[in-house]
């Protein structure tokens, strides 16, 4: 029962370190600025949660649990604003995308676009 | 006084220093009256510093315990997308052709509090195949990596399950 139990554990700390792998091999493989957010933002997140939660099996103590909980719930709370702050001054500002891209807009038509941002707010 | 009348929400204030001072007691290591003083003090200092920002008028700080279940149950959802996001973006980035064709999306959410569409922004960031670039009134701006992702991202099932915890406050 104590073998699976640490093959459980193993297994937590190799995916997590997996995915933080897949983070940085897709930072370096996709093309433009905001395929590889995709990467860094899922990637990151969901490895370092799962190398947390193998950490919070091996510590002993109730204290140091939560505090690895607090942890865990601040980088899955910032990693997703992180993103949309780098996207969105990425985005104003015209950061170039693959030509590929394509527009689809849910409600309005034509597109928008970029004027109708807020194109003030990073330039301050 | 004047700084005093400047607090409009005392039950939001409350909250919100209480869980900064629990969260300061949990990281000291013993309780010295030192020790208190500060972790009280830093709390209520800093929510009041952020006061202007944290507390508007017309959108007062109120929550039931539904509400708040219902959040342990949407963010339960939330970790369960996030280890299908994973698995997708790995089969994306180590696949040797890399099927991406990414595009923006812009839709407009039918959420109505500042609170959940920032809640409901970064949900979607954490979802296969989307991210929020950028969030103005209820409009999203979503970056998807593939296709059938951004036609899945405008009626996403958990848009429903925050407008559910949304319906249900006082």
């Amino acid at each position: 029962m104590k073998l699976v139990w640490e093959l459980f554990v193993c297994f937590l700390l190799w995916s997590g370190l997996f995915f933080i792998f897949v983070g940085t091999v897709g930072l370096v493989r996709l093309p433009d600025l905001y395929t590889r957010m995709h990467a860094t933002a899922k990637c990151d997140t969901l490895g370092t949660g799962l190398v947390l939660l193998a950490l919070m099996t091996q510590v002993g103590g109730f204290v140091e649990v939560v505090k690895l909980i607090i942890c865990a719930a601040f980088v899955w709370s910032i990693n997703p604003v992180m993103t949309h702050l780098i996207g969105s001054t990425a985005y104003i500002r015209g950061t170039e995308y693959v030509p590929t891209t394509f527009f689809r807009d849910c409600y309005h038509d034509p597109y928008p676009g970029r004027e109708d941002l807020r194109r003030e707010d990073v330039n301050a | 006084m004047r700084l005093i009348k400047s607090v409009t929400d005392w039950r939001g204030f409350t909250i919100i220093s209480v869980i900064l001072a629990s969260f300061w007691f949990l990281m000291s290591p013993k309780l010295e009256p030192a020790n208190v003083i500060i972790g009280i003090g830093c709390a209520v200092g800093l929510t009041f510093f952020w006061s202007p920002d944290l507390f508007k008028p017309g959108q007062p700080m109120r929550f039931n315990l539904k509400q708040l279940v219902k959040l342990v149950l949407y963010l339960a959802h939330l970790g369960w997308n996030v280890v299908l996001s994973g698995l997708n973006v790995a089969m994306i980035v180590l696949s040797p052709k890399m099927p991406i064709s990414p595009g923006f999306v812009l839709l407009k959410t039918k959420l109505q509090k500042d609170l959940t569409r920032v809640l409901y922004a970064n949900s979607i960031t954490l979802t296969p195949g989307t991210i929020t670039v950028d969030l103005n009134g209820d409009r999203l701006l979503v970056h998807a990596m593939t296709e059938d992702a951004a036609k899945g991202v405008s009626d996403w099932y958990m848009q429903d399950k925050m407008r559910d915890i949304e319906l249900s406050g006082p």
